[in-house]
């Protein structure tokens, strides 16, 4: 009994929000209840404020493809996101009690089923396998992404990674069509994950993640490179993986 | 008296000019069935052009090919649509960001070509280039204007995203017409920001992978010894998969011993003035970390040095787009703009323009939630307009153009228009700004900036 009780409160207290290192938020102790049922993974980054003048921060969470975004400072709120939508979670900052929390908001965001669409579920199914991956964000509106897709693919064969060519979300599949041609080689798929999203990989074209042995090895490479210079990045993201285990 | 009623006189004309502001938020449409925007465009310092560059699928190729073109926005058609000038260059041009009087086209069959403004807007398409380098060509290039020039020379700044490869040219003008252009510096810079010893290294791990590495040696060997004793091939073709996998370890902790930890540099973008660069890196600072994944993946901003050596002067603390620094303002480090990530109060993933003061270390919204489907890369003028293509709803339609913003009169938290806003760009500073661009010269320490005050 003892045992599972042990079990028990390891297993939530492993669980338990933390907040980003550094950052000072109003109602704290209220904000990480708040956020306690949503499984923070702890892992916080920033991302350009969302209101100037707070902080604001993002973190993924246990549950695949569902991400936490805080914004710090003499605010009290938080938005839980998902391809489903936006939750808001608003706190009263003045008594920290009176609470509006909404629906998931359905609109703009980017969702999709069918073989034209990445989603968290395909993506997770991937993770789930093992494969070792190389995730490229491209669009046919930036020039470099468009002209460098076939030197990645290479690249991603010769480092025994699977190529996974992902496209920019706001770019319909017959604007590719005229612009690539009928031989365009790759399979078109749209990005429906919020796993990439999240991590800003449709701010840039192209950009590039690794995912190796089934763990995504943060930070994605941002913006075009030559070949070699890809291989070296790449090569540097999991030497740290293979020779040290890490 | 006199001087007290000329006072009075300045200072009621000094109102009436002040209430003559430009439109908080404008819009130069482009001509009709623009549907696609692309997304690499630079905005002309005066706020006259923007540069697209963008793909299309020539009929005489099977791939895909790149349109550079410029979209003259105060020049107008019949249609009240912004006139498009096509041009020769390629890729993602970009220009002498101080007056555009050069532009740098890359990966032509000759290295970057160099095109001038004049001759392109004379011949458009049939405009040949200017100068050439061949030795000095890649993509991500950027250019500032160095302190010095005069009008009988220009000193340009020309960085390559590969290695941070830097040129810097003089270029001769005769009869203010660019005669000779000469490199007289070259390197790389930031090499002392992107290579530092590798913290991973401790004493304790290369202790341990030497250890390994000498097991790995005494095993090899063995394998070696054994594999010329066996005539068993099923047992030979055992031994070699075994020293293969011995092998690939090795070189992977040899090459792990001997690295320097190189840190990621993305993105370099020179400041008008080549004195500072731009870029996300994760190279690592000392400061309180707010960390992206364990490292600082941040936007920060390197002052240059004469020797090409830099130093960190700011960090945003998160990451960005490729960013545009404003013109130099004298005393002042000026601004910068990009576009930020997706906007959760938008109710979705809606990209916004932000403005970042350096100054004032203030950041500040330009555009609303849902106000534009598309947004391309934005640009400041010097009377401090906000410039970015974009396409926008209007009932019945989607048109794309040019979103022309005084950042003055927009609320920095929700991007939205202040009705009574008591700062404005006034229309009289824009004519000012742009009677300037007729001179020839950029001079560094900000003159052109003065007459907007």
């Amino acid at each position: 009994m003892l045992k599972k009780i042990l079990l028990l409160f390891a297993v939530t207290s492993s669980f338990a929000a933390e907040l980003p290192k550094g950052s000072t938020q109003k109602c704290e102790k209220q904000i990480l209840e708040e956020m306690r049922p949503f499984k923070s993974k702890n892992m916080w980054f920033r991302v350009a404020d969302t209101v100037p003048g707070h902080k604001t921060y993002r973190t993924s969470t246990q549950k695949f493809g569902q991400w936490i975004e805080l914004n710090s400072g003499d605010v009290a709120n938080i938005h839980i996101i998902n391809t489903e939508g936006i939750k808001e979670i608003k706190l009263n900052p003045s008594n920290c009690q009176t609470k509006i929390s909404t629906a998931f908001y359905k609109d703009k965001v980017f969702q999709g089923t069918g073989p034209n669409y990445f989603t968290d579920e395909e993506f997770l199914k991937q993770i789930n396998s093992k494969k070792d991956l190389m995730i490229y964000t491209w669009s046919p509106r930036m020039v470099y992404s468009v002209k460098l897709l076939n030197d990645y693919a290479e690249i991603a064969k010769k480092l025994h990674l699977q190529f996974v060519p992902l496209l920019d979300p706001e770019v319909n599949l017959e604007e590719v069509k005229q612009l690539m041609g009928k031989n365009f080689q790759f399979k078109i798929q749209k990005v429906a994950s919020n796993e990439i999203i999240m991590r800003e990989m449709i701010t840039h074209y192209p950009s590039t993640l690794v995912v190796y042995k089934g763990e995504i090895i943060d930070p994605f490479i941002f913006g075009a490179m030559p070949k070699d210079q890809l291989e070296y990045e790449i090569n540097s993201r999991l030497i740290n993986k293979r020779v040290l285990g890490k | 008296m006199k001087k007290i009623i000329l006072l009075f006189v300045f200072a009621v004309t000094s109102v009436a000019v002040s209430k003559e502001c430009i439109p908080a938020k404008d819009f130069v449409p482009y001509p009709k069935g623009t549907k696609n925007i692309g997304m690499y465009q630079r905005i002309h310092p005066d706020g006259d052009y923007v540069l697209h560059s963008s793909m299309y699928r020539s009929s005489s190729s099977n791939d895909p090919a790149t349109a550079v073109q410029l979209f003259h926005l105060t020049q107008k058609d019949e249609n009240g649509a912004a006139r498009v000038i096509m041009t020769p260059m390629n890729d993602e041009v970009y220009p002498v960001m101080t007056d555009w009087s050069l532009f740098a086209s890359p990966n032509h069959n000759d290295g970057m070509r160099y095109y001038s403004l004049d001759k392109i807007l004379e011949k458009k398409q049939n405009s040949s280039a200017t100068f050439n380098d061949k030795s000095h060509n890649q993509y991500y290039q950027s250019v500032g204007e160095l302190e010095g020039s005069t009008s009988e020379s220009k000193k340009i700044r020309v960085t390559l995203y590969s290695s941070r490869r830097t040129k810097d040219y003089e270029i001769e003008y005769k009869e203010s017409q660019p005669v000779s252009m000469n490199a007289n510096k070259e390197g790389r810079i930031c090499d002392n920001i992107v290579s530092q010893p590798n913290k991973e290294l401790t004493p304790e791990k290369v202790e341990k992978l030497r250890q390994e590495l000498n097991t790995i040696a005494l095993k090899t060997s063995e394998l070696s010894r054994k594999y010329s004793t066996v005539n068993n091939g099923t047992e030979r073709e055992r031994y070699v998969a075994e020293f293969t996998a011995l092998s690939n370890r090795s070189r992977e902790i040899n090459s792990f011993l001997s690295s320097s930890l190189k840190y990621e540099f993305s993105s370099p973008v020179l400041s008008h003035n080549g004195a500072e660069v731009a870029a996300q890196s994760n190279a690592p600072i000392d400061l309180n970390s707010e960390n992206l994944f364990g490292s600082n993946y941040t936007q920060k901003i390197y002052k240059i040095n004469p020797d090409y050596s830099c130093e960190l002067i700011e960090d945003l603390g998160f990451q960005t787009q490729k960013i545009q620094f404003s013109p130099p303002v004298k005393g002042k480090k000026g601004k910068i703009i990009f576009v930020g990530g997706h906007n959760v109060y938008a109710r979705g993933y809606i990209n916004t323009v932000y403005i970042y003061d350096r100054d004032e270390k203030k950041l500040q919204k330009i555009t609303a939630p849902n106000e534009y489907m598309q947004i391309g890369y934005p640009g400041l003028t010097k009377d401090g307009r906000a410039i970015f293509p974009a396409c926008k709803v209007i009932p019945g339609e989607v048109i794309c153009g040019a979103a022309i913003i005084d950042p003055n009169q927009v609320d920095p938290e929700s991007g939205n228009v202040i009705q009574s806003s008591d700062k404005c760009i006034s229309k009289n500073s824009k004519e000012k700004s742009s009677e300037i661009k007729q001179k020839p010269t950029f001079n560094p320490e900000g003159s052109f900036y003065e007459i907007n005050k």
